[in-house]
């Protein structure tokens, strides 16, 4: 088990140096001349602008400047933002807010997603399933940023159940609905890959052995059915956690939140590179972490697993 | 003595020979066609093909259902509610909704459909490849896939449409989403091929003296191609909503193009006072995406008899 982790580990490094450099050419290639935008419509003195460029290091050559952000991101000095704040300190304001987000938003996937998906794979045909299924679709075809301005326009302008925007108050009570909207589309597709995995299951041969021995139904779905169809579900939900991460860029627009990717929006718009690259960084490092954490899950429910080994298919 | 005589079933009789028994009389079916008399007689693949059609003809031939210009606009007719000369009412500038959500079918469905065939196209290949050649080759294409795959989709758009600002319209647009749209089928192409390759009909024709290319393009690709299509045509649904959030963002399409995403987008303002200007456009959208859902599920079905209930 160390062993697989280590590998695991190990096949991240690539991912996260591409990724970076990745992201990192293309907002570096994007037109126009940052400094410029910071003065506005007046005409710098050469020497100042000369002096930032060199304490943005943007006279190097494009490589070299990568490996000062890829240094800056390991000592946790990622330099200063245009607006003269640290670009550590702004990360470090935001992504606990996104967390709260995209926190709230996983449990209510797991909680709505997977046990309407359980009790409606075992009731199929039934009324349940069918109005579960029918909202899924629904769910699935609207895109986010309207589900967002309905619920906003029903919950909150007209019946004024909830608050309609978060801004500054980051809590439970208004957070609920931009997590339920982040969560939306997720949930519809955690709904529809458990039910079809508990109907398969169910028809298995080994939870017909354990029906004949007398193991009462709760058993027989839980331990027998419901373990068994963890394992696409584990994949799902784990490469969901970043997708969410994603997705807030744009549930953070419509609900005013300050989170991670409200920050990336904003600065995205005033072309600061270094802070936008520094956020993409952030939510692929979290991507790859929960990826890793995935696969250990994968050896831990099925011992088949192991890197560099191959499953004999017979 | 009879008695003496062991009793032994003749083998005409036996049932194993009723079970094994094929019907020789019938010509074979291949897997396409079981796929195809399955589909044949599915409720749902008429209904979701009939409105696929449908919405087909809308993007072609717009003129057909409207007699009005999407883009002539009259202020002094802002915000009219339904009635027979406008009947989805008019916008906040006095046009035509009905119209709009007519002929902003277009771009919408074609910056799908192209992205879909380019990222698919693209992905089948990369994936074909790896899982073909392996070896070193593979390890540096999955790697590549990772990278692209492990940054957020509308992340990765945002960035790239923000640095194409002199590139104007849908090109840009299904460029963007086509470069970071390929993984998922490259991934699912590698593995198909990975699968196919073992099996033992590969073996027979690699004895019959056929070439590794031969081999590649007669049976590995099309025998991995199943998955692929359900693949796609659930893509494709994803990639009409991208589209309108990009144009939410700002991103998209100019707000002087008639598309679902520029009128979503510019519906937000008059949420409050005129929702129904939400309303029609996102329908819209919610039941071309809904369409192309329904259709890969079924023809999921029809491929795979697994997934037939």
């Amino acid at each position: 088990m160390g062993r697989y982790i280590a590998l695991r580990i190990l096949q991240a490094i690539p991912v996260v140096l591409g990724t970076t450099l990745l992201i990192y050419f293309l907002v570096f290639a994007m037109p126009g001349d940052p400094i410029a935008a910071m003065f506005g419509d007046k005409q710098p003195p050469a020497g100042v602008v000369q002096q930032i460029r060199d304490n943005y290091h943007l006279n190097d050559p494009f490589i070299v400047q990568y490996f000062y952000f890829l240094k800056g991101v390991f000592t946790l000095d990622l330099g200063n933002a245009f607006n003269g704040r640290p670009i550590a300190e702004l990360i470090g304001a935001a992504l606990p807010v996104t967390a709260v987000l995209a926190g709230l938003a996983f449990v209510f996937e797991i909680l709505i997603g997977v046990t309407c998906g359980i009790v409606a794979g075992i009731k199929r045909r039934s009324i349940f399933d069918n109005t579960v299924l029918i909202i899924s679709l629904v769910l699935i075809s609207i895109p986010t940023f309207v589900m967002g301005y309905v619920l906003q326009f029903v919950l909150g302008v007209q019946l004024k159940i909830l608050p309609t925007t978060v801004g500054s108050n980051v809590d439970l009570l208004h957070m609920l609905m931009p997590a339920l909207v982040l969560a939306g589309v997720s949930i519809a597709y955690i709904f529809r890959l458990t039910r079809g995995e508990m109907a398969q299951t169910l028809l298995a041969d080994h939870v017909r052995t354990a029906r004949a021995k007398g193991l009462t139904a709760k058993q027989v779905t839980l331990r027998h059915v419901f373990r068994n169809s963890l394992m696409p579900l584990v994949t799902y939900v784990g490469t969901d956690l970043a997708a969410l991460m994603g997705g807030a860029l744009v549930t953070e627009t419509v609900f005013n939140i300050h989170g991670i990717g409200y920050l990336m929006y904003t600065n995205i718009h005033k072309g600061d590179g270094t802070v936008v690259v520094s956020v993409v960084a952030i939510l692929v490092l979290a991507y790859v972490v929960s990826n890793i954490i995935v696969d250990c899950l994968y050896a831990l429910l099925d011992p088949r697993i192991r890197v560099g080994k191959k499953v004999s298919s017979g | 003595m009879a008695s003496s005589e062991h009793f032994v079933a003749k083998v005409d009789d036996g049932f194993e020979v009723k079970v094994d028994a094929v019907d020789t009389t019938t010509p074979a079916r291949s897997s396409w066609g079981d796929a195809w008399e399955y589909l044949r007689h599915r409720p749902l693949f008429y209904f979701s093909a009939g409105l696929l059609l449908l919405i087909l003809v809308v993007v072609l031939f717009p003129g057909l259902f409207t007699g009005m210009d999407p883009k002539y606009c009259d202020i002094s007719k802002a915000k009219l509610p339904t009635s027979g000369e406008h009947l989805l009412g008019t916008t906040l500038q006095g046009c035509d909704v009905y119209a709009r959500v007519i002929y902003g079918a277009g771009p919408s469905v074609l910056i799908g459909v192209l992205t879909m065939l380019i990222s698919t196209i693209l992905g089948a290949v990369i994936g074909a490849i790896a899982g073909y050649v392996g070896g070193v080759l593979d390890a540096i294409l999955s790697r590549v896939t990772d990278i692209f795959f492990a940054i957020p989709f509308i992340l990765a758009a945002v960035v790239v449409l923000q640095m194409m600002t002199n590139v104007e319209g849908i090109v840009k647009i299904v460029f963007t989403l086509s470069a970071f749209g390929w993984t998922s089928s490259a991934r699912m192409m590698r593995g198909a091929v990975l699968e196919t390759k073992e099996q033992d009909f590969i073996t027979a024709s690699r004895a019959l003296g056929l070439s590794k290319f031969q081999i590649l393009v007669k049976h590995i690709v099309p025998n991995s191609f199943a998955p692929l299509i359900v693949l796609a045509t659930t893509s494709l649904a994803g990639y009409i909503v991208a589209e309108a959030t990009l144009s939410f963002l700002g991103l998209g399409l100019g707000s002087d193009t008639v598309s679902w995403g520029v009128d979503i987008s510019n519906a937000q303002e008059s949420l409050v006072t005129n929702p129904a200007l939400l309303l029609f456009p996102s329908g819209a959208l919610a039941i071309t995406v809904l369409a192309f859902i329904f259709l890969g599920d079924v023809i999921r079905e029809a491929l795979d008899p697994k997934a037939r209930q």
